[in-house]
């Protein structure tokens, strides 16, 4: 019995081969998780200096994500307009005219017409 | 030695004698401002109160002048002079302007001061209160026609005192000691009051002595009190105004010598009208200013 196996190489290939196929597998599938794909694999080539870029990535996020938060609407003080509204007073008593020196509160006079 | 001597005692003396007559002279010129004496006594009339006044001698005959308050009985007065009791006789009581004129059968002790004609001079000017106690120094600000939206039927003087206002019927004095009117009432504040004129008890007094009673004069003519402008909203047939050819509309400028500026005004001169005394009327119809003289009849008592 004649046992064939292939060589290292063509293991190497083959593995390549595979890795290569699964991640244009993923590419198709899903466009977000394909980008987060080439990321994590951008990131996991990087080997050491991946923290100082991790740590970049996260600082850039943050503030973009500061920036473009909705801030509260700015109230601005409008001038104080004019209310068409006249105080209007109540109207005075009518004027009496007292026929004695009587300076009682409560005295009453003529009111109206006089005649002298 | 002794010349010098006597001329140095004649000069103590001549020293001495200046600074006591210095020092008496005000006192005796006080003394004479002091009083009055005359008080008069109104009892309550029913459901009122009674009400208490100086009296003041009138010129001419032995009479006098008190206020007697709302709510008193002005037929039964009680006079005294001091703490001693006087006989007096009402001669006249007018319920307008609330003057009672008393008589008093002993002349002797009737000593009135001088009367001015009118207080207008002294409308807004230094003046003494006439009391018991000593005169008091106070001031008249202007005339008053109106309180609180209620026209009065005679125009009165402001008075503010330095101190307390005096009891009502107290004479008001000038400098000279002529009196320019009697307080009747005070205006509130502790330091305020109102005086009748002397023109009003010298008008209120011709009548009184003559009738017992005030006979106010009478044009035939109307205003509205509620209207500022002293215009004529009617003219009574058969009346003066109407036969001197007064008009509706036409506006009152002045009555004799009173100048008037509005409804108050007006009523204030209508108050010194005589029955049978010719007045000059001055009335201005559209621009053109007119003058009559009218001649008041009696009006009829309300």
């Amino acid at each position: 019995m004649r046992e064939e196996r292939p060589d290292e190489a063509y293991w190497q290939e083959f593995l390549c081969e595979f890795h290569h196929r699964q991640r244009v597998q993923a590419v198709e599938k899903n466009g977000f998780s394909a980008v987060f794909g080439q990321f994590s694999e951008w990131l996991s080539n990087l080997g050491p200096s991946k923290w100082a870029y991790s740590a970049g990535v996260a600082y850039a996020a943050l503030m973009v994500g500061f920036i473009l938060a909705p801030r509260a609407a700015e109230v601005e003080n409008q001038p104080p307009s004019p209310v068409n509204y006249q105080v209007v007073p109540a109207p005075a008593p009518p004027a009496e005219q007292l026929n004695q020196l009587d300076l009682n509160p409560s005295t009453q006079g003529d009111v109206g017409e006089q005649v002298f | 030695m002794v010349a010098l001597q006597n001329l140095r005692l004649g000069g103590v003396v001549r020293h001495l004698g200046f600074w006591i007559a210095l020092c008496i002279a005000p006192s005796a010129a006080q003394a004479d401002i002091v009083g009055p004496r005359w008080h008069v006594t109104f009892p309550a009339a029913p459901g009122g109160k009674v009400a208490e006044s100086t009296a003041v001698p009138m010129e001419g005959a032995a009479m006098l002048v008190a206020i007697v308050a709302n709510g008193a009985d002005a037929s039964k007065p009680s006079l005294a002079y001091g703490n001693q009791p006087v006989a007096t006789k009402v001669v006249g009581y007018d319920p307008v302007s609330r003057l009672e004129f008393l008589s008093i059968s002993d002349v002797s002790m009737h000593s009135p001061d001088p009367w001015l004609r009118e207080a207008g001079k002294y409308a807004n000017s230094d003046l003494l209160a006439r009391t018991h106690s000593g005169p008091i120094p106070c001031r008249t600000a202007g005339w008053i026609n109106q309180v609180a939206g209620k026209i009065l039927p005679l125009a009165l003087l402001r008075v503010t005192f330095d101190g307390k206002v005096p009891p009502v019927g107290t004479p008001l004095l000038t400098q000279q000691g002529s009196v320019v009117g009697i307080l009747f009432q005070g205006a509130g504040a502790d330091n305020m009051a109102y005086a009748i004129p002397a023109e009003a008890v010298h008008r209120v007094r011709q009548d009184i002595g003559k009738g017992g009673a005030l006979v106010r004069g009478w044009l035939g003519i109307s205003l509205r009190a509620d209207v500022p402008v002293p215009q004529v909203v009617r003219v009574l047939p058969n009346s003066p105004a109407a036969a001197a050819g007064a008009l509706p509309g036409d506006v009152l400028t002045s009555i004799g010598s009173r100048k008037i500026n509005d409804y108050a005004d007006a009523a204030n001169a209508f108050f010194y009208l005589i029955p049978g005394t010719p007045v000059k009327v001055k009335f201005i119809r559209g621009a053109q200013p007119l003058e009559f003289t009218l001649t008041p009849t009696r009006a009829a008592e309300k």
